[in-house]
């Protein structure tokens, strides 16, 4: 390929990874609502947080249904910090509600 | 459901243990010896935290100390002297288990097991001291490692509380930073994360991470309006000729002064001190 065209087909790939970063954060957020539901309804219920286990049960399924190229040890890295992220956020939330 | 995980409705400064050591609307002060060197030193020092209305004396018989060589405490001998001074003065006892062998020989001694910054990570104790203590009225004093993130250390917890107990209680003493000026750094935004996450209680030790005494107050003030559920400070009847750690001891004057000077921010904060 000329230089021309390798500009190209790295402006299309890119244009693809855009659009997968959209959805990805379209689907955090989405993610993040679902968790604010669970949320309410465990403080209805005055249940916890911290919930280890159920944490390990999320991130075993990630692994299990991960197909790669990302390793299953890196995919879990991933999700622990969003799995925090979205946590953290509904505490700070509760706090100043 | 685990019972170290916190109440989704927000923050509680009335959280509690079933033994007693920490009790809603109070503010838990332990004091005592960073070690118990003789029956005379002890009871000396024990007298005094009785004296400041006190109920709980914390005194180390092992010690883990940084170097083989230093003074490594009394062991078994050590305890003997503390649950004879404690049965006579009618206080309870928070001492250190380094060994997985020597669980039931500190419960026999003492009513609370602490678990040293540095075997926050031991796991295979911690789920021993678990199983040891489940359906007793005997707690745990769990420190949190000097390098260890608040996730490490409520997940350290869960090793002890799976067991079954209900008698778990955090203490935050100071993290490894490049500061020199302090022997640690407290870090109180950690106490207020982990009641943000759980329901355990969190005392702080203000005295290991100050590592000099005239902090211990000040920090100790701090730690009542961080939230924190009670302290856990070390007194000597006589610092100058203490074993161990006489830089951070407070002289046992110097106790009932504690009391006074936290009672105005505890009482801010909807509790009392005991």
């Amino acid at each position: 390929m000329d230089d021309a065209g390798t500009q190209g087909r790295i402006e299309e790939l890119r244009n693809r990874v855009d659009e997968v970063d959209r959805e990805l954060v379209r689907s955090l957020n989405e993610r993040a609502r679902i968790v604010q539901e669970i949320v309410a309804i465990k403080a209805e219920a005055g249940k916890a947080l911290f919930d280890p286990r159920r944490e390990e049960k999320i991130l075993r399924k990630v692994a299990e249904e991960n197909e790669g190229p990302i390793y299953d040890t890196s995919l879990r890295e991933i999700f622990t910090l969003i799995l925090h992220r979205i946590r953290d956020l509904e505490v700070q939330r509760e706090e100043f509600r | 459901m685990s019972i170290s995980q916190k109440s989704a409705a927000g923050v509680k400064t009335n959280v509690s243990t079933k033994n007693g050591l920490i009790r809603s609307g109070s503010f838990r002060v332990i004091a005592g010896p960073c070690t118990i060197e003789s029956y005379e030193q002890f009871v000396a020092s024990a007298k005094a935290v009785k004296q400041a209305g006190y109920e709980y004396v914390r005194g180390g018989a092992f010690k883990p100390r940084t170097s083989p060589y230093s003074f490594q405490g009394l062991g078994e001998d050590g305890l003997k002297i503390m649950s004879e001074v404690n049965g006579e003065l009618g206080l309870k006892g928070v001492t250190e288990v380094m060994d997985a062998g020597d669980i039931e020989l500190v419960m026999e001694h003492a009513q609370i097991i602490q678990v040293g910054a540095r075997n926050m990570a031991n796991f295979s104790l911690l789920r021993r001291i678990g199983e040891a203590i489940a359906g007793t009225d005997h707690g745990v004093v769990l420190k949190r490692g000097f390098a260890a993130t608040v996730e490490e250390w409520l997940l350290a917890a869960e090793y002890i509380t799976s067991g079954g107990s209900e008698n778990v209680v955090l203490c935050e003493r100071g993290i490894r930073t490049f500061e020199t000026s302090t022997r640690f750094t407290l870090d109180l935004s950690a106490v207020i994360v982990a009641k943000r996450l759980t329901d355990l209680p969190v005392i702080v030790d203000p005295s290991h991470a100050a590592g000099r005494r005239d902090l211990v107050i000040p920090l100790s003030k701090a730690s009542v309006a961080a939230e924190a559920d009670g302290l856990i400070v070390e007194s000597h009847h006589d610092p100058q000729e203490a074993l161990c750690d006489a830089e951070q001891a407070l002289p046992v004057e110097a106790l009932m002064g504690l009391r006074e000077a936290l009672q105005p921010f505890a009482s801010a904060m909807g509790r009392e001190v005991l």
